[in-house]
């Protein structure tokens, strides 16, 4: 990320190991001519191997790489001082553009032979001094100058000069627009740190596929993180954006569709300099897949007839060719740049085709004046550049003035007008990030007093004062009051949030130095109060996890280094590598219905102690009773808990009039009705009929609640008896009960079936 | 002194009551388990009286350190700082 001189890298410089040559894969012959090139005289009488053992040592010789540098031209020199600038690699597209803007190559013509032409790149390529990266080997020259990703030998480099950086001219100068916006590096790093506030940070989350949040995860993010929208260029599901950076930089991880907050690694990254942040989320910009310029989040799988997103190998591609011609601006000099005119040198400077994707719909929906009319146009250039910024120049708007500006790497300004004219310039923070290395980071070190810290626990924040790791330190430790966008903000010290920062890690102490190397006006007696305060009630009640409690005699020799003696019975000592818990799920407990619990041989104090919690002692055993679990209660020990630990200890399932037995003294209890009824049970369906539809009867009925069985209300059992005897029905069988029903598989038992049904049923006679 | 003796007994006496001594069996080692440790009796008998947080609570290891029913961390926590306190959470074994 940073030079050895401590320096940023070239935004667009990557660090990954790169050049490779690949002999194994090359003939014999070209092995051959490959070491004799490096200096072996008798490279011609050499098998294959001994020529790729001979080109493994050549390669690292600094002897031999001199002499290979001595042997290149200017223009094959210049080259690889434009692989120095970007750290060794650089991608076919960017380096084409880098060779056409250096003037190292032309354009080829139309029928002109590769070749034939004067080409370092190409010269290079086959001495294998640069070497293709991964399967891109090839080039092809159907839309002009075009290589494949090239590295470049790293001994060469150690040679060669860094390219000096090629600078931006506009075509057109355009004046200062009247109103401008910029963010703040501590703005854009406060609304990073909102977005991990509103995480989950201890349990993950399962994500959609590609590792974007799902939609619910998304409306509660825009609920709680509430970063402030950007008006009046919308910036959409901006708070997937601040998600996608913070994946981007190692603060989310995702594997599959789970998604995993590493809170360390934010407060890490969140705790560097601005520039060095900066830099993270840009890259982290050009890689992000899931979310889209002036689109907003994306599915991962596209549909080929009716796309719903930009292709993301394009997308990253042309997000790279944008930030090329961004660091050529951060060299310019430093005048606005009016949007149709910085389109016009875009298109110039990268090519046709060097942002080049088929999509057309954006949230920021510019009307070009270019584009009105571009059917009637002759066929071709003009007409392919109306076409090109109707679908790519929108992108590269809502790129510019929505995505980089919300990132703080632009300052944006607008004149008004018919049209709004939108310009733009880069903001200090982008000069520095993206004028890297050239550009020192020495004018947005920011750090200094830019608090006010007020009696009442209020800190007002400068945040144009203030570096993003300050920024973010004091939201540690201090509620934002407000969620407006502007450079002062409010911050609120609650005991709440000083207690938040505090279990985070960040001593009292630290708070108090914080506060006095930035407070412009010290720091109040009643802040230190609350600070020291917060700090000795925190001390005053400690919860110690992962310990192991092993027993102790009195007489037992003092505690090893590292232990710790509690009174003379009990020792702790550090949780070490053990996992699992000895006490917790023991299964020795035998409950009866009756509510004993007997302690088998192996019950440990685990099970002793949460015994003790909710049952008395019965002479050898213990006995669970209304009196015991009322006690429990008391105590604030749920039946849900009893039961909890009862299923935990049992070694089968626990008897379920006991477990309704808890929940009836835990109460309430279960209500159940015990008494007499009056029960006809009839033999046939005529039977069923004649009483169901009588108008005489059917007012006594209380239920039907089988196809046999009418239940009648106690008091008119006689009338009933009267009324079916006078329509001669046999009175006196037996009473044939049903079958019983199995409760269904439950912990909690069914009171109905599991109590003692003492109904007397009325028999007919 | 005295009173300071007495009150010592006073507290001692509530919370064998709310929350017994624990006594180690033969051999006896619970592994990764939590404790709660308060400045003196008194705090601990608060917690213990007190149903929101007494119902994590199994057991007294001493007078100001308490056993937390294992796999009940969390809650206790939750509890703990809804009530109003502000716990530190730490793996050390203490002072």
């Amino acid at each position: 990320m940073t030079t050895p001189g401590g320096r940023l890298q070239h935004i667009l410089a990557d660090d990954r190991p790169s050049y490779e040559l690949g002999a194994r894969h090359l003939d014999s012959a070209r092995c051959k001519v490959l070491a004799r090139q490096w200096g072996c005289k008798e490279a011609t009488k050499l098998r294959k191997e001994p020529c790729i053992a001979y080109l493994a040592g050549a390669l690292k010789d600094p002897a031999r790489v001199r002499e290979r540098w001595n042997a290149l031209d200017t223009s094959q020199r210049a080259v690889l001082s434009v692989f120095k600038r970007y750290g060794g690699r650089v991608s076919g597209e960017i380096l084409a553009r880098e060779i056409l803007s250096r003037g190292l190559a032309s354009e080829p013509k139309t029928g002109e032979y590769a070749w034939k032409r004067k080409d370092p790149v190409e010269e290079l390529r086959r001495e294998h001094l640069l070497a293709s990266l991964g399967s891109s080997s090839w080039s092809h020259a159907y839309y002009g100058l075009s290589y494949p990703n090239l590295a470049a030998h790293p001994g060469l480099l150690e040679i060669a000069e860094v390219a000096a950086p090629l600078g931006w001219k506009a075509s057109n100068a355009t004046d200062p627009p009247r109103v401008t916006q910029m963010r703040y590096a501590s703005e854009v790093a406060l609304d990073l740190a909102r977005v991990a506030d509103a995480l989950p940070s201890v349990e993950e989350w399962k994500g959609l596929s590609g590792g974007a949040l799902s939609k619910a995860d998304r409306a509660r993010l825009a609920r709680t993180a509430l970063v402030p929208k950007t008006a009046p260029i919308p910036v959409p599901d901006l708070e997937c954006l601040c998600y996608e950076v913070l994946r981007g930089v190692g603060a989310v991880e995702v594997r599959g569709v789970m998604g995993r907050l590493r809170p360390e690694r934010v407060r890490q990254f969140l705790s560097q300099p601005s520039a060095v942040q900066c830099r993270a989320w840009v890259r982290a910009w050009i890689e992000m897949s899931m979310w889209q310029d002036g689109i907003g989040v994306v599915p991962d799988r596209d549909n080929p007839q009716e796309p719903v997103r930009i292709e993301p190998d394009k997308l990253r591609a042309s997000r790279e060719m944008l930030t090329w011609a961004l660091t050529r601006v951060a060299h310019g000099t430093g005048d606005w740049l009016d949007m149709d005119t910085f389109l016009r040198d875009l298109w110039d400077a990268a090519g046709e085709h060097g942002i080049d994707f088929y999509w057309g719909r954006y949230a920021w929906d510019v009307d070009f004046p270019v584009t009105r009319g571009r059917d009637s146009l002759p066929i071709g250039k003009e007409r392919s550049y109306a076409y090109w910024v109707d679908r790519e120049g929108g992108w590269v708007a809502n790129a510019v003035f929505g995505t980089l500006y919300q990132l703080g790497l632009v300052e944006r300004g607008s004149r008004s007008g018919r049209r709004p004219l939108w310009s733009f310039r880069l903001s200090p923070l982008g000069r520095v990030v993206l004028g890297a290395p050239e550009v020192s980071d020495e004018r947005v070190r920011r750090g200094g007093k830019f608090l006010t810290v007020q009696p009442n626990q209020e800190v007002v924040a400068y945040l144009d004062e203030a570096g993003s790791g300050e920024a973010t330190m004091l939201a540690r430790f201090a509620e934002a009051s407000s969620t407006s966008a502007g450079v002062a903000r409010t911050f609120r010290m609650t005991r709440a949030s000083v207690y938040a920062a505090l279990e985070s890690g960040l001593r009292a102490e630290e708070i108090v130095v914080f506060l006095e190397q930035h407070s412009r006006t010290g720091v109040p007696a009643e802040v230190m109060h609350v600070l020291s305060d917060s700090s000795r009630k925190r001390e005053a009640l400690v919860l110690r996890e992962g310990l192991h409690l092993v027993g102790s005699r009195a007489d037992a020799p003092p505690s090893k280094p590292g232990c710790r003696r509690l009174g003379d019975r009990w020792t702790l000592e550090p949780g070490r590598g053990a996992t699992g818990l000895t006490g917790s799920g023991a299964a020795c407990w035998e409950a009866d219905e009756e509510g004993r619990v007997r302690l088998t041989g192996d019950a440990d104090l685990v099970a002793s102690a949460r015994l003790r919690r909710f049952a008395e002692r019965d002479q050898a055993d213990w006995r669970v009773t209304a009196e015991s679990i009322a006690t429990a209660r008391e105590r604030g020990i749920t039946a849900e808990t009893i039961v909890r630990w009862l299923t935990a200890h049992h070694p089968g399932p626990v008897p379920p009039s006991l477990v309704a037995a808890v929940h009836n003294w835990a109460g309430p209890a279960d209500g159940l009705f015990l008494g007499e009824l009056c029960v006809i049970q009839v033999r046939s369906d005529r039977a069923c009929r004649a009483i169901q539809e009588s108008l005489e009867v059917r007012p006594w009925i209380i239920s039907h609640p089988a196809p046999d069985l009418f239940v009648i209300r106690p008091e008119r059992c006689a009338e009933v008896e009267r009324w079916l005897a006078r329509r001669g029905f046999a009175l006196g069988e037996a009473y044939r009960p049903p079958a019983m029903t199995e409760p269904p598989p439950s912990d909690e038992p069914r009171m109905e079936t599991a109590s003692p049904a003492r109904g007397r049923a009325k028999r007919q006679r | 002194m005295g009173a300071r003796v007495d009150s010592m007994n006073e507290n001692r006496t509530t919370l064998d009551n709310l929350l017994p001594l624990l006594e180690p069996t033969s051999g006896s080692a619970v592994l990764h388990v939590a404790v709660v440790e308060v400045r003196d009796a008194a705090d601990l008998a608060g917690l213990a009286s007190d149903p929101r947080m007494g119902r994590f609570l199994l057991g007294r290891l001493s007078d100001t350190v308490a056993l937390v029913d294992p796999g009940a961390e969390e809650a206790f926590l939750v509890a703990l700082r809804d009530a109003g306190h502000t716990p530190k959470r730490t793996k050390d074994v203490g002072p």
